[in-house]
């Protein structure tokens, strides 16, 4: 069946076929992962110019070590991972030289503006890029990403404990932050 | 159980999506700051997963861009302004210093260059004489021992006294029977 021979191939699959040195496996993989990592890179950096040069680093790095990559285990907490750490070593050499021009943070939080459901939660993450990094990272993985706690612990490289632990805490440093925001000052 | 305890069992709650136990339940009808702290962190939970848009597009250009990268030999790889590599300022000196060194200790340290004895020498007897040049003293044994005033034997003498006197204080210490030291 022709329907069965365009099956879609799951990440680990295209970059075994990667491993193999095929490189439509690695576009396909760039399309899947090339909006998320630079939606990653973007909110963590908080400059796009910077963001977009760090999406080509992780992806180049990944390429160079796909080897590396073990088959079966999953694709997206590695690349997160090899994400994580180019931002972070971004931070080392340099600060950050603009915030993000929409979504700043504002301690103005009107009741039309929270009538809207997706700017409430843009509001919210941009709450959260105030966060300490780790904080910020597990909030992501967990939310944006869609991780399981075994994902997110794996990308972060903690243990599953200390994983739910620092969720647990991130959420409750947002919420604070949110609310001395007057962020749910008007809430039902 | 306090509250802090009880809140930590509330997010872990939130985040599996289970029901609260019945103790935490009864709790809450009863603690109004851990009833906010909950409704707050399940709102909060909530609006984190609502998928939202980026407010910056996906560069258009990247993906291709990324595949030109990655399709290059890495030396011969242009250098974009996230990914230039900084070298160290003292990359230089150090090498330099380090190179000089080494040349430094290799003039200090090399041994004489002579040539191999051959064969029919290793062969002969060895003369009484032999022998006794070649067990003498170094000539630059024998220059130190000018420059600092001091015939050799007398520097010997007291060297071979030190060692003597070293060893004798170890036995009669740490030696268990210091009857044995006399002998020295």
């Amino acid at each position: 069946m022709a329907g069965t021979a365009q099956q879609v191939e799951s990440s680990e699959e295209l970059a075994e076929r990667c491993q193999d040195g095929d490189t439509r496996a690695y576009a396909t993989l760039l399309e899947q992962f090339g909006p998320r990592i630079f939606g990653f890179l973007l909110n963590r950096i908080g400059n796009a110019h910077d963001a977009e040069d760090l999406t080509q680093e992780v992806f180049v790095k990944a390429y160079r070590n796909i080897h590396r990559f073990d088959t079966t285990r999953p694709f997206g907490p590695w690349l997160f991972t090899i994400a994580r750490r180019t931002a972070a070593t971004f931070h080392r050499r340099r600060k950050p030289t603009e915030i993000l021009a929409e979504d700043t943070v504002s301690d103005e939080a009107g009741p039309q503006n929270r009538a809207e459901s997706e700017d409430d939660c843009r509001r919210i993450w941009a709450f959260a890029r105030t966060l300490r990094p780790r904080h910020f990272e597990v909030l992501w993985l967990r939310y944006r990403e869609d991780f399981t706690i075994p994902q997110v612990a794996e990308s972060l490289g903690i243990t599953l404990l200390n994983t739910k632990v620092l969720l647990h805490r991130a959420r409750a440093e947002l919420a604070r932050k949110l609310e001395a925001a007057g962020f749910y000052h008007s809430s039902p | 159980m306090i509250c802090f305890t009880r809140r930590s069992k509330i997010s872990s709650a939130i985040e599996s999506g289970q029901d609260l136990p019945d103790d935490l339940a009864a709790h809450l009808e009863v603690c109004p700051s851990c009833r906010r702290f909950f409704e707050r962190q399940r709102d909060l939970v909530n609006r984190l997963r609502i998928p939202v848009s980026d407010s910056a597009q996906y560069p258009a250009g990247l993906t291709a861009a990324i595949m030109r990268a990655i399709q290059q030999p890495e030396a011969t790889r242009t250098s974009r302004p996230g990914e230039r590599r900084r070298i160290s300022p003292w990359l230089a000196p150090l090498s330099f210093a380090s190179v000089a060194l080494a040349a430094a200790l290799f003039l200090i340290f090399r041994e004489p260059v002579s040539n191999p004895p051959a064969v029919a020498d290793l062969e002969r007897p060895i003369s009484a004489e032999v022998v006794a040049e070649e067990t003498a003293p170094a000539d630059y044994i024998r220059s130190w021992s000018v420059a600092i005033n001091q015939p050799l034997d007398t520097e010997l003498d007291s060297v071979v006294a030190d060692a003597r006197s070293a060893v004798r204080f170890l036995a009669v210490n740490f030696l268990p029977d210091s009857e044995n030291t006399e002998s020295l």
